[in-house]
């Protein structure tokens, strides 16, 4: 199991927040806007270990990017470098930013990862040679030319640089990232599909994501991912009866968004699988049954599994099965500004609650 | 189930206490702000506490109905705080109340108000029942006969097959006295509601007055 515990100081809505205890599949609720899918985002970084990638994934999710081009005004630059990394420090806080920036991480003290704003010139040793990195807050000597921001990343590695330019320090950990995705709740046509299929393809992994369409469709027979007329990755389906092959849109959202989760899912061996709002467009029976086959598969491929939900149904469906597996319930809760979770360890006391329709969310 | 209503909940450990505690509510028109829920015994009125506890939002005030049984009210009351952090568990007091208790915690947000009455008067060993008792008028003579019979049926040597418990001695006396009066097997609950119990008898403006000081 990848993470044992979360640790996040000033990312998003979370001013502290502590999950001392984590298992290999993990259900967390709460209400709107309480910090669900960033407490999610939060981890994607973690899992990736900081990684540019991972960054620019989260702030696309939210419409918001690094700036691509850059402004011959290097402080028009930082300008937008400070903007962007404003958008992930707690309360938009400038202050936040320049004193520390944000941490995510496992504990306080180890296995963390530090974001920080910070200040890089060329110093005068070594003939210019060498990059020196202050504090963003530090008073720099006006002889110094060209000193630009960036945002420092710590992690076990050591550390990163990025700038908005285009020429960001690659991260000195690359092929061997920790396997992490994200399925948000959209159920649009994801891309990346074929080359999630490929990898799978003609393995034991085939059966599975048959076996978990059938949930929905039983009378599937067959299932490829081909090209389409457009020249698009299309996910296709024989099914009993019929005398042609026919696209799984056909069959609706629900089988879908099935095929997106578990296709991610046997991607992630090893790695880390984060699914939003898990519940969307599926029936009560279904969830139950795709819950099992979540738990079965995250356990043979030692995939850690987070997934957040609305639904009093998918907790049901949830408790049900947390018995048999390692499965752990969260609730966040906005007390104030300060979000806090409740952690629900105990399977027996998660059913008993669902059978005496005690009041969870 | 019942869906629940309030954010102010009692619970209780099982039918007997809530069809009781319903109908005198009803009979003394204390205002219903709090939904009554039946936990189906003693350690389900735990279980259900802790849940109950992590959900602080959804339950504002918290009360428990628990038996005495052959234990002193002081233990339930150590039972209790046992299954409280010890940040809440330290603002309880060490003895039970004889008007029941009502602890109100600093932080409202993340903790509810949390009250405890231990039947049938958080003095005495004990059940329902006997709390029951003490509302039947002082000069109903059926009550007296229903003691004699009881002790005669203990006597009877060797036990009679299937015979009540010793501990449920009180259940035996008073089914019995519901079952000499008009109409004959009335339930505890229903006695009310026909006059049979007072309900507004010393014992039971205590309890009602403790419902009073939690609820509202």
């Amino acid at each position: 199991m990848l993470l044992k515990s979360i640790y996040i100081e000033n990312y998003k809505g979370f001013k502290h927040l502590v999950v001392p205890e984590l298992g290999q599949v993990n259900l967390i609720w709460g209400t709107n806007n309480v910090g669900k899918s960033s407490l999610l985002e939060a981890i994607s970084i973690y899992a990736s270990e900081g990684s540019v990638e991972q960054i620019e994934n989260v702030l696309n999710l939210r419409d918001e990017q690094f700036p691509k081009v850059m402004s011959p005004s290097t402080e028009e630059n930082d300008d937008r470098l400070v903007d962007v990394l404003l958008h992930l420090v707690h309360n938009y806080s400038r202050d936040i930013l320049e004193k520390g920036a944000f941490v995510i991480g496992e504990s306080q003290d180890k296995d963390i990862i530090r974001f920080r704003l910070v200040k890089r010139y060329r110093g005068v040793k070594d003939n210019g040679q060498e990059i020196v990195t202050a504090a963003y807050n530090d008073a720099i000597d006006d002889t110094i030319n060209d000193v630009y921001s960036a945002i420092e990343i710590t992690n076990k590695e050591g550390k990163n640089y990025i700038r908005t330019n285009g020429r960001l320090s690659l991260p000195k950990n690359s092929s061997d990232d920790c396997k992490c995705i994200f399925v948000s709740s959209a159920t649009k046509m994801f891309t990346g599909i074929g080359g999630l299929w490929s990898s799978i393809s003609m393995t034991e992994m085939e059966g599975k994501i048959i076996e978990a369409l059938r949930i929905i469709e039983p009378r599937i027979e067959k299932f490829n991912i081909l090209l389409d007329e457009s020249m698009r990755m299309t996910p296709f389906v024989f099914l009993e009866g019929d005398f042609d092959k026919r696209r799984l849109s056909t069959l609706g959202d629900g089988i879908n968004r099935i095929l997106r989760i578990v296709l991610a899912l046997v991607n992630c061996k090893d790695g880390v699988l984060l699914v939003d709002e898990i519940e969307y467009g599926l029936h009560y029976s279904v969830q139950t049954k795709l819950w099992k086959i979540i738990n079965q598969l995250a356990q043979q491929l030692n995939v850690q599994v987070f997934a957040t939900t609305h639904s009093i149904d998918c907790i049901h469906s949830f408790a049900r099965c947390a018995k048999d597996y390692g499965c752990m319930a969260f609730r966040l809760d906005n007390y104030d500004g300060e979000i806090e979770v409740q952690t629900y360890a105990d399977a027996d006391n998660l059913l008993y609650a669902v059978s005496e329709n005690i009041e969870l969310r | 189930m019942k869906e629940e209503k309030f954010e102010k909940k009692l619970l209780l450990e099982g039918k007997d206490d809530l069809h009781f505690i319903a109908n005198l509510c009803q009979s003394i028109s204390l205002p219903e702000n709090f939904d009554v829920i039946d936990c189906k015994s003693c350690d389900g009125v735990f279980k259900q506490l802790e849940l109950r506890l992590s959900n602080p939002k959804m339950n504002r005030v918290l009360g428990l109905v628990l038996d005495a049984d052959a234990k002193n009210p002081t233990d339930r009351l150590l039972s209790l705080k046992n299954r409280l952090n010890k940040d809440i568990a330290s603002i309880f007091p060490d003895i039970m109340p004889e008007d029941g208790l009502v602890v109100t915690p600093a932080d409202r947000k993340r903790f509810p108000i949390i009250g405890l009455w231990i039947m049938p008067d958080n003095i005495h060993h004990g059940m329902l029942e006997d709390f029951v008792m003490k509302l039947i008028p002082n000069n109903d003579l059926l009550i007296s006969k229903a003691e004699e019979i009881v002790t005669d049926i203990e006597r009877i040597s060797p036990r009679p097959a299937g015979r009540f418990k010793d501990v449920h001695r009180s259940k035996a006396k008073v089914h019995s006295y519901l079952a000499w009066k008009d109409e004959p097997g009335v339930p505890m609950g229903q006695a009310i509601t026909k006059g049979i119990l007072d309900p507004h008898s010393e014992s039971a403006n205590k309890f009602v007055d403790w419902l009073s000081r939690l609820f509202n």
